[in-house]
């Protein structure tokens, strides 16, 4: 290590900035389900940060400047591994909500039930299966309880498109859990 | 209320932002249509559920320390190449592409700084090479090392090393990085290749010069461990301080270190598919 002294700048980003690695590991980690790669995530999140850190201009919110050049970091992540990121087919996500209002064949009781036998890395990996879109909306607000309004900020949308991103990810979910449910050998009704 | 204007509340109402008449309405609906509340029971359900198996998780106190390592390890100042490296990568706009590759190439016209005069080794020490090539990717981001050529061309490139060096240069396709310049420098006298590479805002640093000279150990060396490694025609890597790793092979009479602000695994993976864009004899 080059000497044990911090310069201004190095002890101005430890004190404004790195508060709010929880916020970020933990992101990290449901975005990829992998505590490794949720390190190098971070990592590189936060040496990008520290280097443009006098391009963040002060006073602003720094949860949602150190969350955004998180999500681009990620999202470039996708492009180098070849991966295209989820796209969301969301008439698709609204027809499955409609079925739910119909339906009515599983009371919440029995859901509950069915969802008593998935293990928290059913949970989390039916997560980590989300569209990135809704998996955001839903780390954030369920996990890492955020307000809609901070989450409206991070991600740069308007308040009703994290709303309605909220609700169509929340019914994905429980899709995907009861799927989960199922291949544990609890019988539900589609 | 009608279902519609429920169903379009139902997800503030799980988060309890519904208050005052908007709430009243919102529960009397409910209370008489079976369907509407099973539809915010069962968002609710699954609000709870989640909150309830995924907690937050604290922050490893070992990647906390690692980040405080890389920030006080870090430079100062924003370096200058970096930078526009990165601003220049960061847009996408062929315009823009294309103007700044005109400019590079005018700069690259004029830009040989330093040519190396041939055989006029002095008395040095024993130049460790993973520190040398360590310490010349700090010299090139902080700005304290010029390109002498700035060009994304492997061919511009190899053209530039011609009989500079006394070793076959290797400029190989790396995957995610391409070339960006070059410069040539010494160790102990003996002729090294500084090839920079940009992508994706990291900067990869691939420093060549003469295997032989470093087996020999005079004037030139490595680590006896590493040593052994590249001997059995392995790759040596390592991850330093900072965040930063090495990673060392050779290639017939070529040494080659590369060197990059990345874990050794990842820049091992990088690596991996490298494939000659050029190569230049001495």
């Amino acid at each position: 290590m080059k000497g044990s002294f911090k310069t201004a700048k190095q002890h101005e980003f430890e004190v404004e900035a790195l508060p709010h690695a929880d916020l970020l590991y933990n992101y990290a980690l449901r975005m990829t389900n992998n505590a490794a790669d949720a390190d190098d995530l971070v990592q590189e999140t936060f040496l990008k940060a520290f280097r443009f850190w006098d391009k963040y201009e002060k006073g602003t919110n720094i949860r949602a400047w150190l969350f955004r050049i998180m999500k681009n970091s990620y999202i470039n992540r996708y492009r180098r591994e070849s991966k295209e990121p989820d796209t969301v087919d969301y008439e698709e996500v609204q027809n499955f909500y409609n079925t739910i209002r119909d339906e009515a064949s599983e009371s919440s009781d029995l859901q509950e039930s069915a969802f008593g036998q998935l293990l928290d890395d059913d949970i989390a990996t039916a997560i980590a299966k989300l569209p990135e879109d809704f998996r955001t909306v839903v780390i954030l607000c369920d996990i890492e309880g955020l307000t809609y309004e901070e989450i409206a900020e991070f991600l740069a949308v308007p308040l009703g498109t994290v709303r309605s991103r909220l609700h169509r990810g929340r019914s994905l979910l429980r899709e995907k859990l009861l799927v989960y449910a199922k291949d544990r050998g609890y019988t539900v009704k589609d | 209320m009608n279902c519609r204007e429920f169903d379009d509340r139902i997800t503030p109402a799980v988060d309890r932002l519904l208050h005052g008449d908007e709430l009243k309405e919102f529960d009397a609906h409910a209370a008489e249509c079976p369907g509407c509340m099973h539809a915010y029971a069962t968002e609710h359900s699954i609000k709870q559920f989640v909150g309830e198996h995924l907690t937050m998780v604290p922050l490893p106190a070992p990647l906390l320390a690692t980040l405080q390592r890389t920030i006080r390890s870090e430079r100062n100042t924003v370096p200058a190449l970096l930078g526009w490296l990165q601003s220049f990568l960061g847009n996408s706009l062929s315009l823009r592409l294309s103007l700044a590759l005109g400019a590079l190439g005018i700069i690259a016209a004029g830009f040989i700084l330093r040519p190396i005069p041939p055989g006029t080794p002095a008395v040095h020490d024993v130049n460790d090479m993973l520190t040398e090539s360590q310490d010349t990717y700090a010299g090139i981001l902080n700005g304290d090392l010029k390109l002498q050529i700035e060009t994304t061309d492997p061919s511009t490139l190899d053209t530039f090393f011609i009989r500079k060096t006394d070793f076959p240069l290797h400029i190989p396709a790396i995957r995610h990085y391409h070339p960006v310049g070059a410069l040539l420098d010494d160790h102990a006298g003996v002729p090294c290749a500084q090839i920079v590479y940009a992508g994706e805002g990291i900067i990869v640093c691939l420093h060549q010069t003469c295997w032989k000279t470093v087996q020999d150990g005079r004037l030139l060396s490595l680590p006896e461990h590493a040593l052994d490694v590249l001997r059995d025609g392995g790759t040596y890597s390592e991850d330093e301080e900072g965040g930063r790793s090495v990673v060392v092979w050779t290639d017939g009479r070529t040494l080659s270190i590369a060197v990059a602000s990345m874990p050794s695994h990842r820049l091992l993976g990088d690596l991996a598919s490298v494939s000659a864009l050029a190569v230049s004899p001495p």
